[in-house]
């Protein structure tokens, strides 16, 4: 009775096996692992390490990953599929999550590195920024901003779909809120964070606009090297 | 959006036979587990049937709502909700036997009361307990993960209470422009329906609004007044006959849902609790010695699994200084 797979979860039966490091962050460790119950299949596991409180689990931490979890039933094409959740019992005062995402081995980095001169051609152009619109698009319907928009984690996959990804720092875009300044990384920072203004939706559209440009340049269009030289950069 | 969310996609069932069939299956699994050695007479008096089963879900959700109702402070609706919500879910293939609904239900409440930002610390959660708070604390933490895990991380509900809010608005400005006031005496009845509703499974079966609507449709009947027009012609007017007929139904069967409760048959509810407590699972009982020694056991391993890590460490430095000095 396919109703009565309801409830159950969602994910399925998985195990996963590490294989190799990708990248640490602030918020934790990457690795691309496989998924031995699926046929081996590659997936891409952030390790977070969450501070388990007097309090439990942190209502930030609970939020984010609910958002998540939302969103990802909506499927977009343009979002990286979220496949799994897991905690790994912890009990010296740490909480261990684990966040199984689907595995694209390219940024837009490498993608542009790779691409032969004379570049990328207008249409293909389009077609990128009209994926990463749209992918900018539903996270700021769903009142999110991404904070963090770089061609590093800009994926694409092998048959040229553009995915977003890591909204590690993501947080529900509420009026009340307190943002956090110093969150976009400083080439595609817009000046309203650089100058520590109030800031919404608009900084995302700004690091569109630096990645549009980066799309027909093939590097970075303004590499400042200091809050003020970013700035001097984007006044000049 | 409840349209593309979790909820719908995830926990909404055709109706209450497929619930009772869920929850039959965990209660078959529990049963088939723990009682391997016996034969089917000994099975049905030391077992909870399904039956019984759903007599405790009951008065543990009344227990929750009566918390809820009697939080300090003043706990919104949406959080009760939100908690019953997660309750129900919990246990559609989890057994009552296997985790007791006293611990779950408190879990459920102070999970709601996060993830609906109602802020509250844990000491003063407990302090809405009476006895030994510091093992309530324990207790609720201590499933808070767990509970998570089974609710598969989701946690976004949608309540009937916003949608609610939404018709007395809409109400206002587009039927009864004349008498807005008027709209203001629907609120009680409504409120009243959509809270009855909670003590159903109707959140598992249908959608937020519609809970909403039968609610305000309810409270207008109950104040002899029809609302039939304001529904085909304001609300559904560019929809066609037969969704309309579809909607209509909806409401009617949400009506019978909600009035037809059978009551709780309260002398009952003492045997059973007592059979609960001679076949629920010890080792997720956290008084029990079991639980202890589980939890204890796994202090050990991780004690272990970090002296491992060390010896490995000192080993892999002895190795590089020998290649370092040219060995």
């Amino acid at each position: 009775m396919a109703q009565s797979e309801r409830g159950r979860n969602d994910s399925g039966d998985h195990q996963y096996e590490e294989v190799s490091l990708i990248g640490k962050g602030a918020y934790g460790v990457v690795y691309k692992g496989r998924d031995l119950k699926n046929e081996g299949q590659y997936v891409a596991m952030k390790l977070i390490r969450i501070q388990n409180t007097e309090e439990g689990m942190p209502m930030s931490a609970i939020r984010e990953i609910s958002l998540l979890k939302q969103l990802e039933a909506y499927e977009h094409p343009n979002i990286v599929r979220l496949l799994d959740v897991r905690h790994t019992p912890v009990l010296s005062g740490e909480i261990q999550l684990k966040l199984v995402f689907e595995f694209i081995d390219q940024d837009l980095t490498t993608y542009l590195e790779k691409c032969p001169p004379p570049g990328l051609g207008p249409d293909r152009i389009k077609d990128l920024m009209y994926q990463l619109i749209s992918g900018v698009d539903f996270l700021h319907s769903n009142r999110i901003i991404h904070r963090d928009l770089k061609p590093q984690n800009v994926l694409i996959s092998s048959d040229g779909q553009l995915k977003l990804a890591d909204f590690g720092l993501a947080r529900v875009y509420g009026f009340q809120m307190a943002l956090t300044q110093v969150v976009v990384t400083l080439w595609y920072r817009a000046p309203e964070v650089i100058l520590q203004a109030q800031y919404a939706t608009p900084v995302d559209m700004w690091s569109c606009g630096c990645i549009f440009a980066e799309l027909f340049n093939r590097r970075p269009l303004l590499c400042g090297e200091s809050d003020i030289d970013q700035l001097i950069k984007i006044f000049e | 959006m409840f349209a593309s969310g979790t909820q719908k996609r995830h926990w909404m069932f055709s109706g209450a036979p497929e619930i009772d069939l869920l929850r039959r299956e965990a209660n078959e699994r529990y049963v088939n587990a723990f009682g391997q050695k016996m034969d089917s007479s000994s099975k049905r008096e030391h077992f909870l049937t399904p039956g019984e089963e759903k007599l405790m879900m009951r008065h543990f959700e009344f227990i929750l709502s009566s918390f809820c109702k009697k939080f300090s402070p003043i706990m919104p609706k949406y959080v009760q909700g939100t908690a019953l919500t997660y309750f129900k879910r919990f246990y559609i293939h989890n057994s009552i036997m296997d985790f007791h609904p006293k611990d779950l239900m408190l879990t459920c409440v102070y999970l709601s009361c996060k993830v609906e930002e109602f802020n509250v610390s844990i000491g003063q959660f407990v302090g809405n307990l009476k006895g030994d708070r510091e093992k309530f604390a324990n207790i609720i933490l201590g499933f808070e993960l767990l509970l998570m895990d089974k609710l598969h991380y989701h946690l976004t509900v949608h309540n009937p209470f916003r949608p609610l809010e939404g018709f007395l608005i809409d109400l206002k400005t587009r039927y009864f422009k004349d008498k807005p006031e008027s709209v203001e005496r629907l609120r009680k009845n409504a409120e009243e329906f959509v809270e009855k509703s909670m003590s159903t499974d109707a959140c598992l079966i249908f959608s937020p609004s519609q809970l909403a609507l039968a609610a305000i449709i309810y409270s207008a009947g109950e104040d002899g007044i029809s609302l039939d027009n304001y529904v085909t012609s304001v609300l559904l007017n560019k929809t066609g006959p037969e969704d309309i007929k579809k909607m209509v139904s909806q409401i009617k069967r949400i009506k019978s849902l909600v009035k037809n409760q059978e009551p709780l048959h309260r002398e009952l509810i003492g045997p059973v609790q007592r059979k609960l407590e001679n076949c629920r699972n010890q080792s997720n009982n956290p008084e029990s010695e079991v639980y202890k020694r589980r939890l204890e056991e796994m202090f050990e391993e991780e004690e272990e699994e970090r002296s491992r890590k060390r010896a490995r460490i000192a080993k892999e430095e002895k190795e590089t200084e020998k290649q370092l000095l040219g060995y």
